[in-house]
Protein backbone atom coordinates (compact mmCIF):
# COMPACT_ATOMS: atom_id res chain seq x y z
CA UNK A 1 0.00 0.00 0.00
CA UNK A 2 1.37 3.29 -0.91
CA UNK A 3 1.22 6.23 1.51
CA UNK A 4 -2.08 9.28 0.76
CA UNK A 5 -2.44 12.56 1.82
CA UNK A 6 -5.46 14.86 2.19
CA UNK A 7 -4.74 18.12 -0.27
CA UNK A 8 -8.24 19.09 -0.47
CA UNK A 9 -11.02 20.06 1.99
CA UNK A 10 -14.59 21.49 2.17
CA UNK A 11 -17.39 22.16 3.81
CA UNK A 12 -20.81 23.06 3.84
CA UNK A 13 -22.14 24.74 7.36
CA UNK A 14 -24.41 22.63 9.53
CA UNK A 15 -27.42 23.62 9.77
CA UNK A 16 -31.33 23.98 8.20
CA UNK A 17 -31.33 24.90 4.98
CA UNK A 18 -35.53 24.27 3.75
CA UNK A 19 -34.68 26.27 0.49
CA UNK A 20 -31.27 23.97 -0.58
CA UNK A 21 -31.30 20.43 -1.81
CA UNK A 22 -29.35 17.74 -0.06
CA UNK A 23 -27.23 17.85 -3.37
CA UNK A 24 -26.69 21.48 -3.34
CA UNK A 25 -24.94 21.10 0.10
CA UNK A 26 -22.69 18.01 -1.34
CA UNK A 27 -21.71 20.43 -4.26
CA UNK A 28 -20.88 23.44 -1.95
CA UNK A 29 -18.48 20.77 -0.23
CA UNK A 30 -16.93 19.12 -3.14
CA UNK A 31 -16.19 23.00 -4.59
CA UNK A 32 -15.00 24.03 -1.49
CA UNK A 33 -12.13 21.13 -1.37
CA UNK A 34 -11.47 21.64 -5.18
CA UNK A 35 -11.11 25.00 -4.90
CA UNK A 36 -9.09 24.34 -1.69
CA UNK A 37 -6.33 21.70 -3.52
CA UNK A 38 -6.44 24.11 -6.79
CA UNK A 39 -8.42 21.25 -8.88
CA UNK A 40 -11.09 21.05 -11.41
CA UNK A 41 -13.74 18.42 -11.22
CA UNK A 42 -12.57 16.70 -14.15
CA UNK A 43 -9.26 16.75 -12.80
CA UNK A 44 -10.95 14.11 -10.14
CA UNK A 45 -10.63 10.13 -11.27
CA UNK A 46 -12.91 8.71 -9.29
CA UNK A 47 -14.86 9.10 -5.62
CA UNK A 48 -17.12 7.95 -3.28
CA UNK A 49 -20.27 9.27 -1.46
CA UNK A 50 -21.75 8.86 1.85
CA UNK A 51 -25.66 8.02 0.83
CA UNK A 52 -28.46 10.12 2.10
CA UNK A 53 -30.51 7.05 3.78
CA UNK A 54 -34.14 9.58 4.40
CA UNK A 55 -33.88 10.82 1.26
CA UNK A 56 -35.62 8.33 -0.99
CA UNK A 57 -33.94 6.97 -4.74
CA UNK A 58 -32.17 10.31 -5.19
CA UNK A 59 -30.74 9.98 -1.90
CA UNK A 60 -29.63 6.32 -1.88
CA UNK A 61 -27.31 7.21 -5.01
CA UNK A 62 -26.53 10.69 -3.55
CA UNK A 63 -22.77 10.60 -5.02
CA UNK A 64 -24.66 9.71 -8.79
CA UNK A 65 -26.72 12.78 -8.07
CA UNK A 66 -24.19 14.75 -7.16
CA UNK A 67 -22.19 13.75 -10.43
CA UNK A 68 -24.76 14.76 -12.40
CA UNK A 69 -24.75 18.40 -11.45
CA UNK A 70 -21.37 18.55 -11.24
CA UNK A 71 -20.79 17.40 -14.68
CA UNK A 72 -20.83 13.60 -15.85
CA UNK A 73 -17.48 12.89 -16.29
CA UNK A 74 -17.50 8.91 -16.65
CA UNK A 75 -15.99 8.38 -13.25
CA UNK A 76 -16.56 5.51 -10.89
CA UNK A 77 -18.92 7.06 -7.87
CA UNK A 78 -19.30 4.27 -4.72
CA UNK A 79 -22.29 5.26 -3.01
CA UNK A 80 -21.66 3.95 0.70
CA UNK A 81 -23.80 4.06 3.95
CA UNK A 82 -22.38 2.59 7.15
CA UNK A 83 -25.04 4.48 9.76
CA UNK A 84 -22.66 6.90 11.65
CA UNK A 85 -19.44 5.62 10.14
CA UNK A 86 -20.83 6.22 6.83
CA UNK A 87 -18.30 9.17 6.50
CA UNK A 88 -15.08 7.76 7.61
CA UNK A 89 -16.19 4.25 5.54
CA UNK A 90 -16.24 7.00 2.79
CA UNK A 91 -12.78 8.33 3.39
CA UNK A 92 -11.77 4.56 4.26
CA UNK A 93 -12.91 3.80 0.98
CA UNK A 94 -11.32 6.83 -1.01
CA UNK A 95 -8.07 6.01 0.78
CA UNK A 96 -7.92 2.60 -0.13
CA UNK A 97 -8.29 3.34 -3.82
CA UNK A 98 -5.21 5.58 -3.70
CA UNK A 99 -3.32 3.33 -1.24
CA UNK A 100 -4.32 0.37 -3.63
CA UNK A 101 -2.81 2.05 -6.93
CA UNK A 102 -5.97 1.89 -8.42
CA UNK A 103 -5.79 5.88 -8.74
CA UNK A 104 -3.91 8.44 -8.27
CA UNK A 105 -6.73 10.65 -6.67
CA UNK A 106 -10.12 10.09 -5.04
CA UNK A 107 -12.31 12.23 -3.21
CA UNK A 108 -14.55 11.38 0.01
CA UNK A 109 -18.07 13.44 0.33
CA UNK A 110 -20.72 13.15 2.78
CA UNK A 111 -23.87 15.09 2.59
CA UNK A 112 -26.78 14.67 4.67
CA UNK A 113 -30.25 15.82 5.47
CA UNK A 114 -31.66 15.00 9.19
CA UNK A 115 -35.30 14.37 9.78
CA UNK A 116 -36.91 16.81 12.58
CA UNK A 117 -36.60 15.46 15.72
CA UNK A 118 -35.10 12.61 17.45
CA UNK A 119 -33.94 9.98 14.36
CA UNK A 120 -36.73 6.80 14.01
CA UNK A 121 -36.93 3.96 12.10
CA UNK A 122 -35.58 4.67 8.52
CA UNK A 123 -38.28 3.02 5.93
CA UNK A 124 -41.34 1.32 6.03
CA UNK A 125 -43.08 -0.04 9.33
CA UNK A 126 -41.07 -3.68 9.39
CA UNK A 127 -41.60 -5.74 12.55
CA UNK A 128 -38.55 -8.08 11.63
CA UNK A 129 -36.59 -4.17 12.03
CA UNK A 130 -35.01 -3.94 15.23
CA UNK A 131 -34.48 -0.83 15.15
CA UNK A 132 -38.23 -0.68 14.38
CA UNK A 133 -39.32 -2.57 17.19
CA UNK A 134 -37.32 -0.80 19.86
CA UNK A 135 -39.41 2.40 18.60
CA UNK A 136 -43.00 0.11 18.84
CA UNK A 137 -42.22 -2.39 21.51
CA UNK A 138 -39.98 -0.21 24.04
CA UNK A 139 -40.46 3.42 23.45
CA UNK A 140 -36.52 3.74 23.34
CA UNK A 141 -35.33 7.21 21.63
CA UNK A 142 -31.30 7.30 21.36
CA UNK A 143 -30.95 9.50 23.85
CA UNK A 144 -32.62 7.13 26.01
CA UNK A 145 -30.08 4.03 24.81
CA UNK A 146 -27.13 6.94 25.79
CA UNK A 147 -29.12 8.01 29.50
CA UNK A 148 -29.32 4.13 30.22
CA UNK A 149 -25.53 3.72 29.85
CA UNK A 150 -24.73 6.98 31.48
CA UNK A 151 -26.54 5.91 34.59
CA UNK A 152 -24.25 2.59 34.23
CA UNK A 153 -21.41 5.02 34.28
CA UNK A 154 -22.68 6.66 37.00
CA UNK A 155 -22.97 3.59 38.97
CA UNK A 156 -19.63 2.41 37.98
CA UNK A 157 -17.51 5.41 38.16
CA UNK A 158 -19.07 8.11 40.65
CA UNK A 159 -19.60 10.69 37.50
CA UNK A 160 -22.30 13.32 38.61
CA UNK A 161 -24.73 15.59 36.87
CA UNK A 162 -21.96 17.71 37.16
CA UNK A 163 -19.86 15.95 35.01
CA UNK A 164 -21.84 15.63 32.31
CA UNK A 165 -22.52 19.01 32.32
CA UNK A 166 -18.68 20.06 32.22
CA UNK A 167 -18.58 18.21 28.81
CA UNK A 168 -20.95 20.59 27.30
CA UNK A 169 -19.08 23.60 29.22
CA UNK A 170 -15.93 22.49 27.18
CA UNK A 171 -17.23 21.53 23.90
CA UNK A 172 -18.88 24.76 23.99
CA UNK A 173 -15.96 26.60 24.89
CA UNK A 174 -14.30 25.32 21.63
CA UNK A 175 -17.41 25.68 19.76
CA UNK A 176 -17.62 29.40 20.27
CA UNK A 177 -13.92 29.65 18.82
CA UNK A 178 -14.63 27.90 15.43
CA UNK A 179 -16.27 30.46 12.91
CA UNK A 180 -17.82 27.83 10.96
CA UNK A 181 -19.83 26.16 14.11
CA UNK A 182 -22.96 26.59 14.02
CA UNK A 183 -23.86 27.12 18.02
CA UNK A 184 -21.22 29.46 19.49
CA UNK A 185 -22.77 30.57 22.62
CA UNK A 186 -20.06 29.84 25.99
CA UNK A 187 -22.39 27.49 28.22
CA UNK A 188 -22.19 27.75 32.40
CA UNK A 189 -22.39 24.80 34.27
CA UNK A 190 -25.75 26.44 35.77
CA UNK A 191 -26.78 26.89 32.45
CA UNK A 192 -26.46 23.33 31.13
CA UNK A 193 -27.67 22.00 34.65
CA UNK A 194 -30.93 24.26 34.38
CA UNK A 195 -32.01 22.64 30.74
CA UNK A 196 -34.78 20.58 30.83
CA UNK A 197 -34.09 16.64 30.98
CA UNK A 198 -34.59 14.60 27.96
CA UNK A 199 -33.50 11.18 29.30
CA UNK A 200 -32.87 11.41 32.74
CA UNK A 201 -29.80 11.68 33.56
CA UNK A 202 -28.78 13.92 30.39
CA UNK A 203 -30.39 17.47 29.78
CA UNK A 204 -31.24 19.17 26.68
CA UNK A 205 -27.97 20.93 26.45
CA UNK A 206 -25.95 17.66 26.65
CA UNK A 207 -27.35 15.81 23.30
CA UNK A 208 -26.49 17.42 19.96
CA UNK A 209 -28.83 18.53 17.82
CA UNK A 210 -30.04 16.69 14.84
CA UNK A 211 -28.84 19.05 11.57
CA UNK A 212 -28.14 19.39 7.61
CA UNK A 213 -24.65 19.67 6.61
CA UNK A 214 -21.97 18.39 3.70
CA UNK A 215 -18.16 17.74 4.47
CA UNK A 216 -15.62 16.53 1.50
CA UNK A 217 -11.89 15.63 1.19
CA UNK A 218 -9.33 14.93 -1.71
CA UNK A 219 -6.73 12.34 -1.27
CA UNK A 220 -3.71 11.66 -3.32
CA UNK A 221 -0.76 9.47 -3.38
CA UNK A 222 1.83 10.98 -1.00
CA UNK A 223 4.40 10.99 -4.23
CA UNK A 224 2.27 14.01 -6.18
CA UNK A 225 1.02 15.43 -3.08
CA UNK A 226 3.56 17.85 -3.05
CA UNK A 227 2.51 19.13 -6.87
CA UNK A 228 -0.74 20.43 -5.33
CA UNK A 229 0.10 21.51 -1.33
CA UNK A 230 2.85 22.73 0.33
CA UNK A 231 1.06 20.89 3.29
CA UNK A 232 -0.09 17.06 2.77
CA UNK A 233 -1.76 15.97 5.60
CA UNK A 234 -0.69 12.19 5.93
CA UNK A 235 -3.29 9.48 6.37
CA UNK A 236 -1.43 7.31 8.98
CA UNK A 237 -4.87 5.09 9.55
CA UNK A 238 -8.00 4.50 8.85
CA UNK A 239 -9.97 1.61 10.14
CA UNK A 240 -12.83 0.27 10.87
CA UNK A 241 -14.67 -2.17 13.03
CA UNK A 242 -17.83 -3.93 14.56
CA UNK A 243 -19.11 -4.89 17.64
CA UNK A 244 -17.27 -8.27 19.77
CA UNK A 245 -19.40 -10.71 20.70
CA UNK A 246 -20.10 -10.25 24.69
CA UNK A 247 -19.57 -6.26 24.47
CA UNK A 248 -21.73 -5.20 27.55
CA UNK A 249 -23.00 -1.99 25.57
CA UNK A 250 -27.02 -1.62 24.62
CA UNK A 251 -25.66 -1.15 21.11
CA UNK A 252 -28.06 1.46 19.56
CA UNK A 253 -31.05 0.05 17.67
CA UNK A 254 -30.94 -3.55 19.23
CA UNK A 255 -33.06 -5.20 22.22
CA UNK A 256 -30.14 -7.28 23.61
CA UNK A 257 -26.78 -7.20 24.87
CA UNK A 258 -25.27 -10.50 25.43
CA UNK A 259 -22.58 -9.38 28.54
CA UNK A 260 -19.63 -11.38 28.55
CA UNK A 261 -16.14 -11.54 30.19
CA UNK A 262 -13.34 -9.11 29.64
CA UNK A 263 -15.19 -7.42 26.39
CA UNK A 264 -14.98 -3.81 26.51
CA UNK A 265 -17.54 -1.51 26.17
CA UNK A 266 -18.70 0.23 22.69
CA UNK A 267 -15.99 -2.78 21.56
CA UNK A 268 -16.95 -1.98 17.71
CA UNK A 269 -15.05 1.95 19.13
CA UNK A 270 -12.50 0.02 21.15
CA UNK A 271 -11.29 -2.18 17.98
CA UNK A 272 -11.45 0.57 15.86
CA UNK A 273 -9.09 2.89 17.75
CA UNK A 274 -6.76 0.09 18.45
CA UNK A 275 -6.87 -1.19 14.54
CA UNK A 276 -6.01 2.61 13.93
CA UNK A 277 -2.96 2.96 16.07
CA UNK A 278 -1.24 -0.76 15.24
CA UNK A 279 -2.13 0.99 11.63
CA UNK A 280 -0.22 4.35 12.28
CA UNK A 281 2.47 2.31 14.32
CA UNK A 282 1.50 5.11 17.94
CA UNK A 283 -0.08 4.69 20.52
CA UNK A 284 -3.00 7.23 22.61
CA UNK A 285 -0.32 9.43 24.09
CA UNK A 286 1.50 10.12 20.53
CA UNK A 287 -1.69 11.94 20.21
CA UNK A 288 -1.86 15.76 20.35
CA UNK A 289 -5.88 16.55 19.95
CA UNK A 290 -8.93 14.15 19.10
CA UNK A 291 -12.01 14.79 17.50
CA UNK A 292 -14.75 12.32 19.79
CA UNK A 293 -17.94 11.57 18.66
CA UNK A 294 -20.20 13.71 21.40
CA UNK A 295 -23.58 13.20 20.79
CA UNK A 296 -24.20 13.45 24.34
CA UNK A 297 -21.68 14.19 27.61
CA UNK A 298 -21.99 10.57 28.11
CA UNK A 299 -20.22 9.82 24.62
CA UNK A 300 -17.91 12.90 25.57
CA UNK A 301 -16.41 11.13 28.70
CA UNK A 302 -16.84 7.80 27.51
CA UNK A 303 -14.76 8.03 23.99
CA UNK A 304 -12.02 9.73 26.08
CA UNK A 305 -11.40 6.13 27.80
CA UNK A 306 -12.27 4.03 24.93
CA UNK A 307 -9.73 5.56 22.73
CA UNK A 308 -7.09 4.46 25.45
CA UNK A 309 -6.67 8.24 26.77
CA UNK A 310 -6.84 7.59 29.93
CA UNK A 311 -7.71 4.59 32.34
CA UNK A 312 -11.82 3.90 32.59
CA UNK A 313 -13.37 6.36 35.18
CA UNK A 314 -10.57 8.92 34.87
CA UNK A 315 -12.22 10.53 32.03
CA UNK A 316 -14.35 12.70 34.61
CA UNK A 317 -10.91 14.09 36.62
CA UNK A 318 -9.54 14.85 33.10
CA UNK A 319 -12.58 16.93 32.46
CA UNK A 320 -12.41 18.66 36.06
CA UNK A 321 -9.00 19.52 35.93
CA UNK A 322 -9.35 21.39 32.07
CA UNK A 323 -7.46 18.66 30.73
CA UNK A 324 -9.35 18.07 27.36
CA UNK A 325 -9.70 21.62 26.71
CA UNK A 326 -7.22 23.70 23.55
CA UNK A 327 -3.98 24.44 25.25
CA UNK A 328 -4.01 21.44 28.08
CA UNK A 329 -3.04 17.97 28.20
CA UNK A 330 -5.27 16.31 25.87
CA UNK A 331 -7.75 18.31 23.66
CA UNK A 332 -11.00 16.63 23.22
CA UNK A 333 -12.86 18.50 19.74
CA UNK A 334 -11.33 21.43 19.07
CA UNK A 335 -13.55 21.78 16.75
CA UNK A 336 -16.71 22.42 19.04
CA UNK A 337 -17.60 18.70 18.21
CA UNK A 338 -20.92 17.70 17.07
CA UNK A 339 -22.36 19.28 20.43
CA UNK A 340 -21.33 22.72 18.85
CA UNK A 341 -22.35 21.71 15.03
CA UNK A 342 -25.12 19.17 15.53
CA UNK A 343 -25.02 15.35 13.92
CA UNK A 344 -25.48 14.92 10.20
CA UNK A 345 -25.18 11.19 9.83
CA UNK A 346 -23.70 10.64 6.67
CA UNK A 347 -20.85 13.97 6.51
CA UNK A 348 -20.35 14.16 10.55
CA UNK A 349 -17.05 11.88 10.20
CA UNK A 350 -15.67 13.76 7.39
CA UNK A 351 -16.59 17.38 8.95
CA UNK A 352 -14.02 15.46 11.66
CA UNK A 353 -11.30 15.30 9.00
CA UNK A 354 -12.11 18.53 8.05
CA UNK A 355 -11.14 20.04 11.75
CA UNK A 356 -8.18 17.16 11.86
CA UNK A 357 -6.76 18.36 8.39
CA UNK A 358 -7.61 22.45 9.67
CA UNK A 359 -5.29 21.81 13.03
CA UNK A 360 -2.50 19.70 11.44
CA UNK A 361 -2.24 22.55 8.73
CA UNK A 362 -1.99 24.91 12.14
CA UNK A 363 -5.00 26.83 10.17
CA UNK A 364 -7.24 26.70 12.99
CA UNK A 365 -6.97 30.09 13.90
CA UNK A 366 -8.53 30.83 17.48
CA UNK A 367 -9.12 27.44 18.55
CA UNK A 368 -5.34 26.04 17.59
CA UNK A 369 -3.80 22.85 19.11
CA UNK A 370 -0.34 24.48 19.01
CA UNK A 371 2.40 22.43 17.28
CA UNK A 372 -0.37 19.87 16.39
CA UNK A 373 1.35 17.52 14.63
CA UNK A 374 -0.89 14.08 15.36
CA UNK A 375 -4.83 14.25 15.40
CA UNK A 376 -6.96 11.18 15.59
CA UNK A 377 -10.96 11.07 15.09
CA UNK A 378 -13.52 8.38 16.24
CA UNK A 379 -17.04 7.83 15.71
CA UNK A 380 -20.22 6.09 17.31
CA UNK A 381 -22.69 4.40 15.78
CA UNK A 382 -25.76 1.84 15.36
CA UNK A 383 -25.50 -1.87 16.05
CA UNK A 384 -22.11 -1.60 17.15
CA UNK A 385 -20.11 -0.10 14.13
CA UNK A 386 -17.73 2.18 14.55
CA UNK A 387 -14.57 3.34 12.47
CA UNK A 388 -11.19 5.62 13.75
CA UNK A 389 -8.78 8.02 11.35
CA UNK A 390 -5.35 9.53 12.31
CA UNK A 391 -3.69 12.15 10.51
CA UNK A 392 -0.23 13.70 10.90
CA UNK A 393 2.05 16.18 9.17
CA UNK B 1 -42.44 7.17 31.13
CA UNK B 2 -39.50 4.98 32.15
CA UNK B 3 -37.64 2.78 30.39
CA UNK B 4 -34.87 0.38 32.24
CA UNK B 5 -31.94 -2.29 30.82
CA UNK B 6 -32.92 -5.45 32.97
CA UNK B 7 -30.26 -8.28 33.30
CA UNK B 8 -32.17 -11.44 32.95
CA UNK B 9 -30.72 -14.73 35.40
CA UNK B 10 -30.19 -16.37 31.51
CA UNK B 11 -27.59 -13.92 31.25
CA UNK B 12 -28.43 -11.12 28.13
CA UNK B 13 -29.58 -7.88 29.28
CA UNK B 14 -32.40 -6.17 27.51
CA UNK B 15 -34.50 -2.78 27.78
CA UNK B 16 -38.25 -2.42 28.01
CA UNK B 17 -40.85 -0.19 29.73
CA UNK B 18 -41.43 -0.11 33.43
CA UNK B 19 -44.68 -0.39 34.82
CA UNK B 20 -46.30 1.14 38.04
CA UNK B 21 -42.95 2.21 39.62
CA UNK B 22 -42.19 5.54 41.55
CA UNK B 23 -39.77 6.83 39.49
CA UNK B 24 -38.09 8.60 42.23
CA UNK B 25 -37.48 5.31 44.06
CA UNK B 26 -35.70 4.10 40.62
CA UNK B 27 -32.48 2.45 41.54
CA UNK B 28 -29.59 0.25 39.68
CA UNK B 29 -29.86 -2.68 40.74
CA UNK B 30 -33.41 -2.75 41.89
CA UNK B 31 -35.17 -6.17 41.27
CA UNK B 32 -38.09 -6.42 38.80
CA UNK B 33 -40.23 -9.13 36.87
CA UNK B 34 -40.93 -9.59 33.57
CA UNK B 35 -44.77 -8.92 32.60
CA UNK B 36 -46.84 -9.02 29.46
CA UNK B 37 -49.86 -6.26 29.28
CA UNK B 38 -51.02 -4.40 26.34
CA UNK B 39 -48.88 -1.53 24.32
CA UNK B 40 -51.55 -0.01 22.66
CA UNK B 41 -55.38 -0.92 20.97
CA UNK B 42 -55.45 -0.23 16.67
CA UNK B 43 -57.96 1.50 14.88
CA UNK B 44 -60.02 -1.95 14.44
CA UNK B 45 -59.45 -3.35 17.78
CA UNK B 46 -56.28 -5.27 17.67
CA UNK B 47 -54.39 -5.19 20.72
CA UNK B 48 -50.93 -5.21 20.67
CA UNK B 49 -48.88 -6.68 24.09
CA UNK B 50 -44.98 -6.02 24.83
CA UNK B 51 -43.37 -7.24 27.51
CA UNK B 52 -42.58 -5.13 30.56
CA UNK B 53 -40.74 -5.23 34.08
CA UNK B 54 -42.69 -4.32 37.40
CA UNK B 55 -40.55 -3.96 40.85
CA UNK B 56 -40.72 -7.43 41.99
Amino acid sequence: MRDVAVIGIGMHPWGRFPDKTFVDLGVHAVREALDDAGLKWTDIPAAVAGLYAWGSTTGLSAGTSLAARLGETGIPFTNVFNMSATATSVFRSAYQVVASGEEDMCLAVGFDVSPEGFFGPIGKPDPTDTDYLRFKMVGVTNPGYWAMEARKRMELHGTTERHLALAKVAASQHGSLNPRALYRKVFTEEEVLASPLVADPLRLYEICATRDGAAAAIVCSMDVARRYTSTPIRVAAVALASALHGDPTLKLGTLCASVGEDVPLLSDSYTSARRAYEMAGIGPEDLDFVEVPDNSSWHYLQYIETMGLCEPGEADHMLEKGETLIGARMPVCPSGGASSFGEAVSAQGLLQIYELVTQLRGAAGARQVEGARVGMSQTYGQLGNASAAILTV
Amino acid sequence: MAVGTVALPEGIQLPGQLKDVDHDALAVGMPVRVVVDTLFVDDDGGEALSWWFEPA
